[in-house]
């Protein structure tokens, strides 16, 4: 099965990929699930099977997608959390997985990751100045004063009493939490965030609490940021651009204005007709995706959406589509608007 | 410190003190403890003092748990007899616990051929019984209450080894994990800051357990010879050389091995009771 070429590295930027924070290319992750018997290949989900994009520096970029298709481990990639089976991901023009484990670590001061559980992300036996202060003691960052110092100054950057340092996170509600891991992810000044549904877990009322908080600090800083949400309503207001994923692949990637206006792609047009309108006497098509979701084992040949696009047509079985640009900067991985 | 888990450790207690039988344990094993700690002030007598003209007395006002074959006072020779059951208890168990976890710890975390060797190990000790192992090594190396210790802590570690080893599989893929991960923490610091910390709680359980066994095995040993030498008491030596008079003075067997049966059964009431206090999912 062929995958059609990917896009290369000029052409799928909104500008020059030398100015580029982040590039990801033709990344793959395959999990193996069986062990191959006698030497014949064991059974692998293609987790991520092959993403590129670029991230500018500033750039808030939205990754949306389903559960299971491969945002989290995209996501995790680009931390170099997990080692791909192939493909780069390039850093301010440095291939991190040619890094080694020193120079990694250094690396690791540039980019952070947020997590969607605020529950599971803080260690329970650690005191939130514990948390806190371990970056900074790791990167031998300033004497024991200044560090509780910039403990203190983070905390009151999320927006929390720095008079908390000495308790522990069964303390704190789930959005208090969150805001300590914002404020542990801070606490290095790092260029890249990797917001892993940094508000999925959190009440309503407390989501706008938190995305506001990004929102500030993401400017304040000029932070890149790559926020990983399972619903385009939730990333709208906050990306610069947005990425689409269906089955470890990007099948749309535009400016997140074109994207909520115009989308190219099947899916995006049912994922944004799946976002409730605050209005009961507003009228809408509603498209409902029926059929199933392949396994991410076992990919069909041709487009992997065939099996729920209510737009297929019997060309679709040939090949699985490449990400194409239909519009300046608007890509999408569809044979019916190329 | 106090306060460190001040609302799970409440918890913990709220669950705990409920369990009577639990409860039940811990006054045993603590008034256990404090027998071993002070027997030089409760032992009416020099556990060592010989007294020809009382020789296999029955239980007396002087002597409420008689004197054996050499006129000594059974009652402060069980006493002092229970700073050797204390001690091997606690040496023993802290050996396992040392063991195991280190054993624990390295195969789960790091998992591939570590893993598959020391797990095979684990699954090699347990198919040799132990007890025979212990009685073989002891002949080998000449019995001590030294050797003992050391040697039950040895043959005894793998059911810690294999609690310890599946935490740290759970936890390594904890967020709390990756976000130190994410920062830059060695594995050192993973390890001993964030994993074994939060791995702990079902080897308290075990340790509490370990000691029950490891007072067992030490009875026993004493019991063949092979423990603790007299003339030093010990709870299992004090039954052998009483087990030949058990017709005519039965009380040098009765009270040791009430004394062995009771202290037992305390410590496994109280792990049985920090079991179901920390996981009182488990609870049947």
């Amino acid at each position: 099965m062929d995958a059609g070429l990917p896009p290369s590295a000029d052409t799928i930027t909104t500008g020059s990929s030398k100015t580029a924070l982040l590039s990801v290319r033709n990344l793959k992750k395959y999990f193996p699930i069986r062990e191959g018997l006698l030497g014949r290949p064991g059974l692998r989900v293609h987790a991520v099977d092959d993403v590129s994009f670029d991230l500018q520096r500033g750039e808030i970029l939205g990754l949306v997608g389903e559960s299971g298709c491969g945002k989290s481990t995209t996501g995790r990639l680009i931390l170099r959390l997990l080692e791909p089976t192939s493909g780069e991901v390039h850093f301010q023009s440095e291939n991190i997985f040619n890094a080694n484990a020193r120079r990694m670590r250094a690396l690791r001061r540039e980019m952070q990751i947020i997590f969607q559980d605020p529950y599971a992300s803080l260690n329970p036996r650690m005191t939130i100045g514990a948390t806190l202060e371990e970056p900074l003691i790791i990167h031998r960052t300033g004497n024991r004063n200044e560090r509780r110092a910039r403990v203190r100054q983070l905390l009151e950057k999320v927006g929390l009493d720095p008079g908390v340092v000495n308790r522990y996170p069964h303390e704190f509600s789930g959005g208090q939490r969150q805001r300590i891991g914002v404020a542990r992810a801070l606490a290095l000044n790092p260029k890249l965030i990797v917001a892993d549904e940094p508000v999925s877990s959190l009440d309503v009322s407390i989501q706008a609490q938190v995305i506001n908080l990004l929102e500030d600090i993401q400017q304040e800083y000029a932070l890149s940021m790559i926020f990983i949400a399972h619903d385009l309503n939730m990333v709208r207001h906050i990306s610069d651009r947005v990425a689409v994923m269906y089955l470890g692949r990007i099948v749309e990637l535009g400016p997140a204005t074109h994207l909520y206006r115009e989308p190219l792609h099947p899916y995006t047009e049912a994922l944004l007709a799946a976002i409730p309108i605050p209005d009961p006497k507003v009228k809408r098509t509603r498209i409902l995706l029926e059929g199933d979701l392949p396994s991410p084992v076992n990919l069909p040949p041709g487009c992997r959406f065939y099996s729920r696009c209510p737009k297929r047509i019997p060309d679709c079985l040939k090949e699985d589509p490449p990400l194409v640009q239909i519009r300046a900067g608007h890509w999408a991985a569809c044979i019916l608007v190329t | 410190m106090a306060t460190k888990q001040r609302t799970t450790l409440e918890q913990f207690w709220r669950r705990f003190k409920k369990n009577r039988s639990a409860l039940a344990g811990g006054l045993i094993v603590l008034s256990v403890f404090f027998m071993a700690v002070l027997a030089p002030v409760l032992s009416p007598y020099d556990p060592a003092y010989i007294d020809v003209e009382r020789i296999l007395v029955g239980p007396t006002e002087a002597h409420p748990l008689g004197t054996d074959e050499l006129g000594r006072d059974v009652l402060s020779r069980m006493i002092w007899g229970s700073r050797i059951s204390l001690l091997v208890g606690f040496v023993a168990v802290g050996i396992l616990i040392l063991i195991g976890t280190l054993i624990g710890a390295v195969a789960g975390y790091y998992g591939g051929w570590p893993d598959d060797v020391l797990m095979q190990l684990v699954d090699i000790m347990l198919s040799v019984p132990t007890f025979f192992l212990i009685l073989a090594v002891i002949a080998f190396v000449g019995p001590n209450i030294w050797n003992v210790m050391i040697i039950i802590g040895a043959t005894s570690w793998m059911g810690v080894a294999r609690f310890v080893r599946g935490q740290f599989l759970a936890l390594k893929e904890v967020d709390y994990v990756t976000a130190a991960r994410a920062v830059g923490a060695k594995d050192r610091r993973i390890i001993f800051f964030h994993i074994l910390p939060n791995a702990m709680s079902p080897v308290y359980v075990s340790a509490v357990l370990g000691v029950a066994g490891a007072i067992l095995v030490e009875s026993s040993l004493s019991f063949l010879g092979l423990g603790v030498q007299p003339p030093m008491p010990s709870w299992g030596n004090i039954i052998t050389s009483g087990k030949d008079m058990i017709d005519i003075a039965w009380w040098l067997t009765l009270f040791p091995g009430l004394a062995i049966l009771i202290t037992v059964l305390g410590y496994n009431l109280l792990g049985e009771g920090l079991q179901d206090a920390l996981n009182p999912r488990l609870k049947g």
